[in-house]
């Protein structure tokens, strides 16, 4: 067995052991069975392995010096041990031979509780088997720092791009290609550092400049798609062309016909559809024939395919989309519904947007990534305004990777309906504050996106 | 650790500056890098992690300069600084292909290059790296939202309404293990699929609804691309559609010595799919091509393929056979031997002065590519000239086609040759196909010939005539009228043995 398949296997199984301390009493069947599969797991190792270390560094786990990758299969567990490190501020974790059950899940127990709490516990109790290392506290604020701004920096720094970069088109001058080669590998860096740190940024809507923040959102949001799924760097630098380009295409489409109000009628439809057609030349104008070009041509064509072999332009009965622009779909459909536009001045809430999404899959969107979508974005996406049955107003700032339903929100509206800088909860943990429904942010008079700024 | 942090430094710079010197394939460069990697590995097992701060010309580790070096070329530091690269970690678990792979991209010499995207292609798993773009400055203003009055309420009621949105469905959306499974191959097919094919669909598509000079442009790029990486297949494809511009000369830029000459190894290549490919491709030539693909024909080896490239370079040829007529005088024996075939593969009645003119040539293979020429252009007069060639193998090829192009003219000429006494020097193998031809162009006298060469008395030379009798008998039995078999019948009945054996043979082929 390879360091990183056991590493993998290691985080399977801590995360199971990890879930039951959190639901049940330590002493109940589940914990210890739990504990006695790792036990028995890491013996093994033993016998080739001195000893089993995790250090978490900049969102990554390593396990014995091999990064562990975000892959479909484990990225709910390394989420959650990811998070559990950062916030217990723990730099490394090494498990030692002669570990036995009864320390393990004692361990386990103090390592879902609070920083408090675990530091409390871990001082007062011995773990002669397990030596943790805490953050620095310099090391831990540039990270916070770093994540937080380097995120906003990104996004604005993308959105220049992109605006530049379809003007520029637009007005037939030559386009900055290193910039928006560049600004996509920075995307790529802000996704993995922290997924929801960019991902709130899509919240970011612009009525009247439509196009550029939602190219960019498409992009990030198919980004932070391809990273749940355990696309590598490379093949994500190519996701997120792809997505900030599907729409280039419309630069050719009368600026008049983009932002009328009524009803298109059938002729000005057949028009506005060609620009996934367009889309091929302006890529090509702009990028020329590299590797990465040749991906976002692929998905700028095909991006209005639905899954059932509907959609357009027209296509063979055998030709499919490819994964990027199945992925694109259904991130360009969720930011275009969750935007006011000129046809569109109230857009759909993004829990209802999330919910035309998962009603339609097999139909226009493709199952699986579906299903990853909303395991990404949850039940009330970020952004997303909540009534709590205590009367306030919660804005969701980050998934629960744990309980998809019960985000972490920030409380903005008191009972009173008077803006306040709330406190921020964790509805996972909350026994008595419930969501009672989403609700339109402009009824409370505020904007999800300046929350996350 | 100040001093192994220089040490590392030190080695990177020697490292770096061999490899620029050497290259990486050079005993110099590794005697350089060996002790870097070993030195970075060794500190990295002992401290895990090892950040270095960039500046413009200077590198510091916990704020000491570790490296300085103000020459821009030279400058590790200036290289990383002038694209936006702030600070670089080395993490435990560093690999020597890592390192290389760093110290690649540092030294690559184009100024237009750029480390940062560079060293993000890399995808590393133990060096991490803190970039900045050039403009710091960035706008964080929110635009504003459209104000108006909306009944929120209202329009999520109506949403839901249209959307036909279940608001108590509950969504679960875990995944199934065989749901993993196919994401999992989703993702491995696409990271393994050449994207080329799409992007030539693609284009091509785009092609049908409208003309676009980026596509087209697009498409000779990749066409190039293809030609260079024997990828014929994506080049037919776009061959295939450009033709639908007659205006685009897209084909030109092939129809040269280098490019053709460079199909070569596609000749001799083990899949018959590429060559095929190749094949299909090339169809698209035009009349410019044809004196670099007479000179590429020599190099195949297959002689099922060689037929295949003539009959292509006819089938581009067929407008104007000039060119190729035009090797027929050539002084390379292989080239003309070539030219010749497929002008008879082209039925250039154009050619048969040419063809003529050769009957005589000294080379036998020559005469034979001829021949068979001739036979293809259906010159019978000019095929029995070959009746008196010095070659048997000619002799013989002649007598087949004759035989096939039923040419009867010959036919008196070949009876008087069996009747004469020198026929019985000659080889079996033409003396059988002496008969044979009588067969093919059979009147109604031939069973009557046949009966007389059959039974004829012999006093003297009984024994080389035995040969003669078994051939007319076989023929008897290859004409299979009644009159012929009976004349066998009563053969066999004969007393003299040789008539005898000749036909029971000849019955015995006939019953089996």
């Amino acid at each position: 067995m390879t360091i990183y398949t056991a590493g993998k296997t290691v985080v399977a199984l801590l995360y199971p052991l990890l879930k039951a301390v959190q639901v049940y009493d330590i002493k109940n069947d589940v914990v210890i069975n739990s504990a006695k599969k790792f036990v028995e797991f890491i013996e093994d190792l033993f016998s080739t392995i001195s000893s089993l270390e995790f250090v978490r560094y900049r969102d990554y786990i390593f396990f014995n010096k091999q990064r562990l990758k975000y892959e479909i299969d484990s990225y709910a567990n390394l989420t959650f041990l990811n998070n559990q490190l950062k916030n217990l501020r723990i730099k490394s974790i090494t498990f030692l031979p002669g570990i036995n059950q009864q320390e393990l899940i004692d361990f386990a127990d103090i390592l879902i509780k609070d920083k408090v709490t675990f530091l409390k516990h871990f001082v007062l109790k011995r773990y002669p088997h397990i030596n943790v290392q805490f953050l620095k506290a310099h090391e831990e604020a540039d990270e916070l720092a770093e994540n937080g701004e380097a995120a906003k920096k990104t996004y604005f720094k993308a959105l220049k791009v992109t605006k530049n970069l379809m003007q520029n088109l637009w007005t037939g001058r030559p386009v900055d290609v290193k910039s928006s080669r560049r600004i996509v590998y920075s995307l790529v860096d802000s996704i993995s550092r922290d997924e929801f740190g960019i991902l709130a940024l899509t919240t970011i809507k612009n009525f009247d400049e439509y196009t550029f923040n939602h190219s960019l959102n498409v992009g990030i949001l198919a980004l932070a798609l391809g990273q749940r799924i355990g696309l590598d760097r490379k093949s994500l630098a190519r996701l997120g062309t792809s997505g900030i380009l599907h729409d280039i295409g419309k630069v050719e489409i009368p600026k008049e016909l983009i932002n009328k109000t009524q009803k298109l009628t059938d002729q000005e439809w057949e028009t506005l559809k060609l620009h996934s057609n367009f889309g091929v030349r302006e890529i090509l104008k702009t990028r020329g024939l590299d590797e990465i070009s040749m991906v976002a041509i692929a998905v700028a064509y095909q991006h209005h395919w639905n899954f059932d072999g509907t959609g357009y332009p027209l296509r063979e009965k055998d030709e499919e989309p490819t994964l990027f622009a199945r992925i694109v779909r259904i991130c360009d459909s969720y930011d275009a519904m969750t935007t006011a536009r000129a046809y569109q001045p109230v857009p759909y809430l993004p829990h209802f947007a999330l919910r035309v999404i998962w009603s339609n899959q097999n139909r226009l969107f493709d199952p699986v990534l579906s299903k990853v979508f909303t395991q990404l974005l949850g039940i009330y996406p970020v952004g997303s305004c909540l009534e709590l049955n205590t009367g306030e107003i919660g804005l969701v700032m980050r998934q629960n990777p744990s309980t998809i339903d019960l985000p972490i929100v920030k409380i903005i509206v008191d009972k009173n309906k008077k803006k306040v800088d709330g406190k921020t909860l964790d509805l996972g943990m909350e026994t008595v504050i419930k969501i009672v429904r989403p609700t339109y942010p402009q009824i409370h008079g505020v904007n999800p996106a300046a929350y996350f700024l | 650790m100040k001093a192994e942090v220089d040490q590392i430094m030190q080695g990177l710079t020697k490292a770096f500056k061999a490899l620029q010197m050497y290259g990486m394939n050079h005993s110099s460069f590794r005697s350089f890098y060996l002790p870097f990697c070993d030195k970075m590995t060794d500190f990295l097992k002992k401290r895990n992690e090892l950040n270095l701060q960039i500046d413009k010309f200077k590198i510091l580790h916990e704020n000491h300069i570790v490296y300085e070096e103000r020459e821009m070329d030279l400058s590790i530091a200036f290289k990383l600084f002038k694209d936006g690269i702030r600070s670089i970690s080395f993490i435990g678990g560093l690999t020597s292909d890592e390192l290389l792979l760093l110290l690649d991209v540092i030294s690559q010499p184009s100024k237009d290059y750029d480390v940062a995207l560079g060293l993000w292609e890399c995808n590393f798993s133990h060096i991490n790296f803190y970039v900045v773009e050039e403009e710091e400055v960035v706008d964080y203003r929110i635009p504003d939202a459209p104000v108006e009055y909306v009944d929120y309420d209202e329009k999520l009621k109506q949403l839901i309404m249209r959307e036909k949105i279940d608001i108590d469905a509950v969504i679960i959306p875990d995944l199934k293990p065989e749901e993993v499974k196919h994401l999992m191959k989703s993702i491995t097919d696409e990271e393994k699929a050449t994207i080329l094919p799409l992007v030539v669909k693609t284009l091509t598509d785009f092609l049908s609804t409208e003309r676009s000079q980026e596509v087209i442009d697009g498409l000779i790029e990749i066409l190039e691309s293809c030609v260079n990486t024997k990828d014929f297949y994506n080049a037919r494809r776009i061959a295939y559609k450009l033709r639908d511009y007659p205006e685009i000369k897209f084909i030109d830029r092939f129809e040269n010595a280098t490019t053709i000459m460079g199909f070569k190894d596609t000749l001799n290549v083990p899949q018959n799919e590429l060559f095929n490919e190749f094949l299909a491709f090339i169809g698209f030539f035009g009349t410019k091509s044809i004196p670099y693909l007479v000179h590429l024909m020599p190099h195949t080896e297959r002689a099922d393929r060689l037929t295949a490239l003539r009959q292509r370079i006819a089938y581009i040829a067929q407008d104007d056979p000039a060119p190729i007529i035009d090797f027929l005088k050539n002084e390379d024996t292989q080239l003309m031997i070539n030219a010749i075939a497929i002008v008879g593969i082209m039925k250039a009645s154009k050619a048969v002065e040419a063809l003529e003119a050769l009957i005589a040539h000294p080379d036998e293979r020559v005469r034979l590519a001829v021949l068979e020429s001739l036979g293809s252009l259906r010159q019978p007069d000019l095929v029995v000239k070959f009746m008196t060639d010095p070659s048997m193998d000619a002799r013989i090829k002649a007598l087949r086609i004759l035989g096939m192009l039923k040419y009867p003219q010959v036919y008196p000429v070949l009876l008087d040759k069996i009747k004469h006494k020198s026929f019985l020097a000659f080889d079996s193998t033409e003396q059988r196909e002496y008969f044979n031809y009588l067969t093919a162009n059979a009147d109604s006298n031939l069973v009557r010939i046949l009966q007389n060469l059959l039974f004829k008395r012999k006093w003297f030379g009984r024994k080389k005539y035995r040969v003669i009798r078994r051939l007319a008998a076989m023929a008897l039995e290859q004409i299979g009228s009644e009159e012929s078999l009976q004349v066998l019948r009563t053969g066999a009945q004969k007393r003299n043995k040789d008539i005898q054996a000749a036909c029971e043979i000849a019955l015995k082929g006939k019953s089996t």
